[in-house]
Parts: structure tokens; C-alpha cells; sequence
């Protein structure tokens, strides 16, 4: 067999192709490592994204938390304040010294005529 | 591709890549389905710009080859220790085929180096063509004969002995 042609030696090789018989339970194994590598893809995908949108996440949050404390905030009303808002209803809900306004011009005459008074006995 | 069309071409190619491996690696099936769920993962993951089925066979044996040869290569780097008393029953349980049918096969296909058993296999154990070899080994028509000529040449010393 020394001069073996190339049919010859196909021959014998097919003759020791090996027997493997378990085919099937290697494919479930390959599918079990298809569906973990999916899984990994898809945490994959899903991290960068997560990642690209946590500063704006961050910043819309903290946005909303000084909105949230500067609207909310209990505001203690200063005592100029409350004057002025309380004024004019002090004015409108006051009974007047005044009934006419002759009772003015009277009031300012006499006041006048006090000032005179008092300023000839200095 | 997807996935679908992906595992059924897969099923239809796994006996024979399989069984090529299982050569190319001497009769080690760990060794062998180890090549093979690596190479199949790696094929799985570039499946998606691959487009429709032509050519997967051979794309899918350039992967298991590339995959062979980087495993053998980490072998030799990094190498393995056995205990020498474990070494009879390890290479018992390593070898697939229990009646040592195929050690003639094996003891013969170790003498040749990575591309020519490569080359020899898939020629004369698979019946692939020299133009397809030549794709999946990513190398010119002359050089797969020359693969083959001196892999014919071994094998001829070795199994025709019998």
C-alpha cells in the first residue's frame, strides 16, 4: 500500500470517523448559552443608557426638589408687610372721626387756631 | 441572521464539526466540545451582521479553526501538569472512544502540525474541497496542496503500516 492514492486514503479516514451520538444534548447546551449571552447583551444595551441618562435624571430631581422647597416653604409675613397688606382694610373697616366734610374744615380751623394761640404765648 | 436561522444551520453542521474536532484534537472530547461551544458562541455573537446563510459552513469552520488553534496555543503557553499516576486514567477518560478504535487515527494525525490537520481532515475526513479549505484557512489553493502533500505523506507511513 505504498503507493496510496488520494481515494485510498479518503477510504480509510471515513473508516475511523468517530461516533458522536449526544448531539442533541450539546445543542440544548449551546441554547442555554445563547439565551445567557442574550441576556448579557441585553444588560448590556441597557447599562450605557442608563449611565448617559443619570445625570439628567439627577439634575431634573434636584430641579424639582428646590422647586418643590422653595414653593412649599412656609414664608413668615414680616411686620412691615402685614401693615401694608392689613391697611386698607384697617381704612375701609374703621369708623371715621370725620362725618362731613365740614367737620374737617372745622377740625382744621380749630387746630389752627390752637397753633396760633399757642405760638402768640411763646 | 437570527437567531432561529442561526441554530438551524447550527444543527445541521454540529455532527460533522464535532466530529472534526474531536479528530483535530486527537480524541480529547473535552478538549474538542470545549473548541466547539467556544467557537459556536463566538460564531453566535457575529451571527447578526452575517446576512443570509451562504457560506455559514465555511465561516463556521474558519471560526472553529481559529478557535482550535488559539486553544492549542494557550496549551502550549501555559502547558498542564498530571500527575504521573493519574496519567493512565486520564488519557482513558480523555480519549472519547472507550475500544480505542480511532487510536491508530489519532496516534497518526499527531505527527502533523495544526494547519496540515487542518488541512487533512477536512480534505479527507470531511470531503471538503481544496477552494472551500482554502477559505476556511485563510490561505492560497498551493498551500492547502502543500498541507495536504505532506500531510498524505505521513499518514501514508503511518496507516497503510497496518
Amino acid at each position: 500500500m505504498t503507493d496510496m492514492k488520494d481515494q485510498e486514503l479518503r477510504d480509510i479516514m471515513h473508516g475511523y470517523r468517530p461516533k458522536i451520538d449526544d448531539n442533541d444534548v450539546f445543542m440544548d447546551k449551546i441554547m442555554a448559552q445563547m439565551d445567557a449571552e442574550d441576556a448579557r447583551q441585553q444588560q448590556a444595551r441597557i447599562i450605557p443608557l442608563y449611565r448617559r441618562l443619570l445625570p439628567w435624571v439627577a439634575g431634573i430631581a434636584a430641579a424639582m426638589i428646590v422647586a418643590v422647597f422653595v414653593i412649599k416653604q412656609p414664608t413668615m409675613p414680616s411686620a412691615e408687610s402685614v401693615s401694608e397688606s392689613r391697611l386698607p382694610e384697617y381704612h375701609y373697616m374703621a369708623p371715621s372721626p370725620f362725618s362731613s366734610y365740614e367737620d374737617i374744615v372745622n377740625e382744621i380751623e380749630c387746630s389752627g387756631r390752637q397753633l396760633e394761640n399757642a405760638i402768640a404765648q411763646l | 441572521m437570527t437567531r432561529e436561522e442561526f441554530t438551524q444551520l447550527v444543527r445541521k453542521e454540529l455532527p460533522s464539526l464535532r466530529r472534526f474536532l474531536l479528530a483535530a484534537c486527537s480524541g480529547n472530547s473535552e478538549e474538542a466540545d470545549d473548541v466547539a461551544q467556544d467557537a459556536l458562541m463566538k460564531a453566535y455573537v457575529a451571527s447578526r451582521s452575517f446576512g443570509d446563510g451562504a457560506g455559514f459552513s465555511a465561516w463556521l469552520y474558519r471560526i472553529a479553526c481559529n478557535t482550535l488553534i488559539d486553544h492549542q496555543r494557550k496549551q502550549t503557553t501555559h502547558g498542564t501538569t498530571i500527575d504521573i499516576g493519574k496519567a493512565h486514567e486520564l488519557a482513558t477518560v480523555t480519549r472519547s472512544d472507550d475500544s480505542f478504535a480511532y487510536q491508530e487515527l489519532y496516534c497518526a494525525i499527531d505527527g502533523l502540525n495544526v494547519s496540515e490537520r487542518t488541512a487533512v481532515l477536512l480534505f479527507y475526513m470531511e470531503d471538503r474541497p481544496i477552494k472551500e479549505i482554502c477559505t476556511i484557512m485563510n490561505v492560497t489553493e498551493g498551500t492547502v496542496k502543500g498541507y495536504l502533500s505532506r500531510g498524505r505523506e505521513h499518514l501514508r507511513t503511518k496507516l497503510s503500516k497496518k
